[in-house]
């Protein structure tokens, strides 16, 4: 199977297996939409420019009346359906009327209205029976984020934020998405104190509140925030009085923590380093290869892990009585190594090209295997979907999320493996069983994978392009293409 | 939907370090069996009685939860000689001071 010259079917905008949308009901429904704003508004727009008018008969400036009849106008028709469906109705568990006040933003698209639903469903921590019926899109990806955070699967939600963080130009990431949906997410990690978190959530957001709370995340990271920037984001945000505590906290601690910090005992062996790192992994923070390397040139440095520290070992299993002394104290070495390359797999960064100790090189090596076994894992989890099947075997949000894990393992391979490695890896499996994969979800679902489905070929594309693949490239991005206008 | 393997044994790792039994017992790693025994039973003793003292246990991170589960499966753990070889390594490294 070559990936050379496919192009992949398109199908109806909305349509699901086994149902045929017909384009004109989709029209339709606009055409509904657009009849109701244009009476609605054209009323009230009448009647206050009727009552305006009767009551101040004729002395108002010019510039007053393109106020009243132009501007006010036009903001409530813009801004206040949507901020009444998110900020009044869905905080007070009202979600049709906020869904009937998204139909009446003319900021949100009529396609978008299932996934806002099932968003809304989901930050109120309610059921959604239509899930696996759902499109994939920027909505429904944030929902399953949501999810999974409050699932503790930190990692599956920021696999999701980090590929909404890299979406391909095209891709639909709308703009009320950014601020509200993202906002649920930053409030559930700023809701268990985890600011590292919630800084990386913040990363995709957008509005006032979002920005309030990236700046107490810094803050909290240690980054110096004046304070007059700070309360003027908390006069501006929403939830001012939610936030009034963690802005004073800040504003407070800046002033005075920097004794009480200094008092908090940092780790003083290598052994409290090493576990240190490892809850630093646990709790999803950022480590670094620096870090990870550091803590491996510590334990040979400090001699626990060489032949001195294995000869105390085995001498101590003497004295308990351990029959296979030599194997045990290898087996503590073994362990100490093998979590190195653990860590060093899970870092950011790229590892050095040269080693620069046998400790090093070992755990580089334990790492780059790790690497690769992880991405064989993700792509043996793309379950071997038939191109040409039609029918739904894999919901097309879980199918995504599958595509995600290989995405994210294959991106840190990219600062472990080698090139020639990862290159032998695409061309011997990766290329095709993604392609058909992709292929399987486009043909199954249609347009609701559409969005997906480009963002999967785009990815693909790139990915031919490191390893020098340059027809997978041309047919990737051809099929990107046709996933695009699938997808508008 | 598919879990979050990378952070769960990061977790598993992380918690396994910190359930060390000498950490949980609250012993010193050259403490002879008997004194391992007699403690265990003594903080069983304790959870038992509900005392607010043995519900919690000191670690370099800070205090964490004790449950009777976790100090039977700590005296366990230290009766195998083999098992409570490594786990005597990590505690002196854990408890040990700066240099």
């Amino acid at each position: 199977m070559t990936t050379a010259g496919v192009a992949i079917p398109l199908g109806r905008r909305g349509s699901v297996p086994g149902e045929r949308v017909r384009p004109g009901r989709v029209n339709l429904r606009a055409v509904v939409r657009l009849l109701v704003w244009m009476a609605l508004w054209g009323t009230v727009l009448r009647n206050v420019g009727a009552t305006v008018g009767a009551w101040a008969g004729g002395s108002l400036s010019a510039g007053t009346t393109i106020l009243i009849g132009v501007v006010i106008p036009a903001w409530l028709f813009v801004l206040v359906p949507s901020w009444f469906a998110f900020r009044v109705a869905a905080p007070r568990g009202m979600r049709r009327l906020a869904v009937a006040a998204c139909w009446m933003s003319p900021l949100v698209r009529l396609r978008d209205l299932p996934s806002i639903a099932a968003y809304l469903e989901i930050a109120a921590d309610r059921p959604c029976p239509a899930w696996g019926e759902l499109p994939v899109d920027a909505w429904t990806a944030l929902a399953a984020a949501v999810q999974a955070d409050r699932r503790r699967s930190l990692q599956q939600a920021t696999r999701i934020v980090d590929a909404l963080a890299h979406l391909p130009a095209g891709a639909r990431f709308p703009w009320l998405a950014r601020v509200h949906a993202v906002e649920t997410l930053v409030l559930a990690a700023v809701a268990r104190h985890d600011w590292t978190t919630a800084a990386r959530y913040a990363r995709i957001g957008r509005g006032r509140l979002v920005r309030l709370l990236a700046l107490v995340a810094r803050g909290d990271k240690g980054a110096v925030i004046p304070t007059p920037p700070l309360w003027r984001a908390w006069l501006l945000a929403p939830m001012r009085r939610t936030t009034f505590a963690l802005v004073r906290a800040l504003a407070w601690r800046r002033a005075v923590a920097p004794v009480a910090r200094a008092a908090t005992p940092a780790p003083v062996t290598v052994h409290a380093r090493h576990v240190a790192l490892l809850e630093a992994a646990a709790r999803n923070q950022e480590i670094h290869v620096d870090d990870v390397l550091a803590l491996a040139a510590a334990w040979q440095d400090e001699g626990e892990i060489g032949d001195g520290a294995l000869a105390r070992l085995r001498a101590r299993a003497l004295e308990l009585g351990v029959r296979d002394g030599e194997a045990r104290a290898l087996a503590v070495r073994e362990r100490v190594l093998d979590e190195l390359a653990h860590l060093l797999a899970r870092a950011e960064g790229e590892l050095p090209r040269t080693a620069t100790s046998p400790v090093i090189e070992t755990m580089a090596n334990r790492a780059r295997e790790r690497q690769i076994a992880r991405i064989k894992g993700a792509f043996a989890a793309l379950a071997t979907l038939d191109p040409d099947r039609h029918g739904s075997a894999l919901p097309p949000l879980e199918a995504w999320e599958r595509w995600l894990a290989l995405r994210a393992a294959w991106e840190r391979a990219e600062h472990t493996a080698s090139r020639a490695a990862l290159a032998t890896l695409w061309r011997s499996s990766v290329r095709d069983g993604l392609w058909s994969f992709c292929c399987a979800i486009s043909h199954q679902h249609g347009a609701r994978a559409a969005w997906a489905v480009f963002v999967m070929f785009d990815w693909m594309a790139d990915r031919a392009e490191y390893v020098g693949d340059m027809v997978a490239v041309l047919a990737n991005r051809e099929n990107a293409r046709l996933a695009l206008a699938s997808a508008r | 939907m598919i879990r979050a393997v990378e952070t769960d044994d990061f977790e598993n790792l992380s918690r396994a370090h910190a359930e060390n039994p000498f950490l949980v017992l609250g012993v010193d790693p050259s403490a002879t069996a008997a004194e391992i025994e007699r403690q265990g039973q003594r903080l069983l003793s304790e959870l038992a009685a509900g005392l607010d003292g043995a519900r919690r246990y000191e670690t370099v991170f800070g205090a964490r939860a004790r449950t009777s589960e976790l100090v039977r499966s700590a005296i366990a753990e230290l009766r195998d000689p083999a098992r409570r070889l490594a786990h005597e390594w990590w505690a002196r490294g854990l408890a040990a001071p700066s240099p």
